[in-house]
């Protein structure tokens, strides 16, 4: 018990540090970017693979597109109410009830 | 010893006595019996074979080679770790039918020829069922009925195509198949669909997620590896494997996001993992296939983590609906972290498994020049970044206090995460003794600037996306519909109305038959109430029927 409490305490310290945390994460994504531009690219088997910060732009435009992807199968194909099956099937048994009461 | 002590056999028969011990003494054998199956299958040398004439065919029932040895000591020690996380668990059934399923597993990666594999392959659909079924819900046994239907039809298809095979060859022992015919694709169909690849998949995400807490992570190592190995056995080089693979490395992400239930969603990701193996099936060169068997033993163990954590949520709250948890950090923050070892290990995170593995099968993909093939499983590993690493424990763990205040996991749960993150770290840090047990040699090394660089700026600026639409990602309280649907809407329709069908035909065939019957009947009644056949028959009428039978006799006598 006396773990699981220390380390909930230390995940609620940095939950409170959590601005710092954002900019550490933005310092490091600089940082990377700039390794990949001042670092000559180790492979040449891709048209891209010279581009520098090429991986984080398709990474950034590759999330966004499969978020609209995501939303736009969601919304216009697949969501239903979550009791989708459960009332079908429900309905199934009720109609069944009805016809044999009436039988 | 090793050759004529049968792992699957041992562990069959070691699975029986935990039907009926009890308390300590079954929990005892519970973690004894993997760790003597894995000594058995660490004893195994390279390249032993058993083979065995049975009613006038060969059998080969072990067969221990680089390809099934990987397979068959990951099997034997996930089901150790997963016994560990099931210690606490009062149910017989639920641990004979995970020992039992595990033993199939591992019966049929050490299977040298078809009909081995195709026993094996049935036993383990049977076995596995239970998993579900012992979770004792409405849905669930919904669930394992639909499971069972699918599986118990590509058991037939195997069957129709080993026949097909024996026919064609005349062997039946379980190499390469060559392109074409009936045998290789009614076999090949009756493996992708065990591989849960579209549209033959949504078995997959429909079952595991109603199966018991424990069960779910046998369900996630057993089914979809055992037919990762028997297509890199029959497969290797097969061009559709290679897009088959891709689309299932997308689709499984994109169905994690729209799905609430945090099992669920890791269901779609196994989908997802296992497309990268399918493609490195298809790929078929030494780096791929060894890459795909280094991924399938990392995913083993980081995807039963994952569902570890996600079961441990369920267990202790009651609940896995991402709109029914938040803020669980507080109250349970082992389980949280290390959740998120298994998380960064599936997003190939530097120093976590997956990063020395799935980079594998990437590069072999581009050592090959494949642009598109490429491009995409880069893109679903975006994806697989978004929704289990962060997606999931932000909306378990941290995001929106739920108010829910349960005590963490118990320790038997803690001690069966704690190893798996363990192995996850250390294989991630040690790669050189994973790649040591792969099946080819490879000369890969996943720590080179450009692939940490790289690696950096994918997870990186995906996790900036996501912090920037926050607020549009959370669980949406829907039902997903996937291509179960065909079969539990429309198909229960069709064969509903089939059924009815042949009960109306039935009836009304009956019905005509009886009044033809009744027709006949009132006709005889009329007749005998009518006096007619009493009637005194006049003289000459008699001699003409005398006469007509005296010509019949003459003419049937003639003819003999």
């Amino acid at each position: 018990m006396k773990a699981v409490n220390a380390t909930a305490r230390v995940l609620d310290a940095l939950v409170q540090r959590a601005r710092l945390l954002r900019w550490t994460m933005i310092g490091l994504m600089v940082l990377v970017v700039l390794i990949d531009i001042l670092k000559p690219s180790h492979y040449s088997r891709f048209p891209w693979d010279g581009i520098p910060g090429f991986t984080a732009v398709y990474a950034f435009l590759g999330a966004l597109a499969l978020i609209g992807l995501y939303k736009a199968i969601g919304y216009g194909l697949v969501y239903r109410a979550p009791d989708y099956y459960t009332k079908r099937a429900g309905r199934k048994v009720e109609a069944r009830d009805e016809e044999s009461a009436d039988g | 010893m090793a050759e004529w002590l049968h792992p699957a056999l041992l562990l069959m028969l070691g699975a029986l006595p935990l039907g009926v011990l009890q308390g300590r003494s079954r929990q005892v054998w519970q973690l004894a019996l993997p760790l003597l199956v894995l000594l058995l299958v660490v004893a195994l040398p390279d390249g032993t074979r058993v083979t065995l004439e049975f009613a006038g065919v060969e059998l080969t029932p072990l067969r221990a080679d680089g390809l099934s040895l990987i397979f068959a000591y990951i099997f034997a020690l996930i089901l150790f770790i997963g016994n560990i996380f099931a210690l606490q668990v009062d149910d017989g059934a639920q641990h004979v039918a995970a020992t039992l399923y595990a033993a199939s597993g591992l019966g049929a990666v050490l299977a040298g020829d078809l009909i081995t594999l195709y026993v094996f392959w049935e036993i383990m659909m049977i076995s596995s069922v239970w998993l579900i079924w012992r979770r004792r819900r409405q849905a669930a046994y919904d669930a394992g009925f639909r499971y069972l239907i699918i599986h118990a039809l590509g058991g037939m298809l195997l069957l129709a195509g080993i026949i097909a095979y024996w026919l064609h060859t005349g062997s039946l022992a379980f190499e390469p198949l060559a392109g074409g015919g009936p045998a290789f694709w009614l076999i090949l169909v009756a493996f992708l669909i065990n591989a849960a690849a579209p549209p033959l998949h949504a078995w997959l995400p429909d079952a595991y997620p109603e199966a018991t807490v424990t069960g779910t992570v046998f369900l996630s190592a057993f089914t979809t590896k055992t037919a990762v190995y028997v297509l890199a056995r029959g497969f290797p080089g097969t061009e559709l494997l290679v897009w088959l693979g891709v689309l299932m490395t997308l689709y499984g992400v994109t169905y994690a996001f729209l799905v609430n239930d945090i099992r669920r969603l890791l269901a779609y990701h196994i989908v997802s993992q296992v497309g990268y193996m399918v493609a490195g099936v298809g790929l078929g060169s030494a780096l791929a296939i060894s890459g795909t068997a280094a991924h399938a033993f990392t995913h083993i163990l980081y995807k039963a983590l994952l569902l570890m954590g996600a079961g441990a949520v369920l267990q202790m709250t009651g609940r896995s609906r991402l709109t029914e948890l938040g803020g669980l950090y507080r109250s349970m923050p082992i389980t949280f972290l290390l959740y998120m070892v298994g998380g960064l290990s599936i997003s190939a995170f530097p120093l976590f498994s997956g990063f020395v593995s799935k980079t594998m099968i990437i590069e072999a993909a581009a050592v090959e020049g494949r642009a598109v093939v490429f491009l995409l499983m880069t893109l679903a590993g975006v994806g697989t970044f978004m929704s289990t690493t962060l997606k999931l424990p932000w909306y378990t763990f941290m995001g929106r206090d739920a108010g829910l205040r349960p005590p963490e996991a118990p320790l038997n749960m803690r001690v069966a995460m704690g190893i798996a993150a363990l192995l996850c770290f250390v294989i991630g840090i040690l790669p050189g003794w994973l790649y040591a047990i792969l099946p080819y040699p490879v000369d890969y090394n996943a720590y080179t600037a450009s692939h940490l660089i790289k690696e950096m700026e994918l997870l990186l600026f995906t996790g900036l996306a996501f912090f920037l639409l926050l607020g549009v990602l959370g669980g949406k309280d829907k039902l997903s519909l996937d291509l179960d649907w065909f079969y539990r809407v429309p198909g229960k329709q069709a064969v509903l109305a089939l059924r009815n069908w042949i009960v109306t035909a039935d009836g009304a065939a009956r019905g005509a038959f009886m009044r033809v019957f009744r027709q006949a009947e009132d006709a005889t009644t009329h007749l005998r109430l009518s006096g007619w056949p009493l009637k005194s028959w006049p003289t000459g009428s008699m001699a003409l029927w005398t006469a007509i039978v005296l010509a019949m006799l003459l003419v049937f006598g003639l003819g003999r």
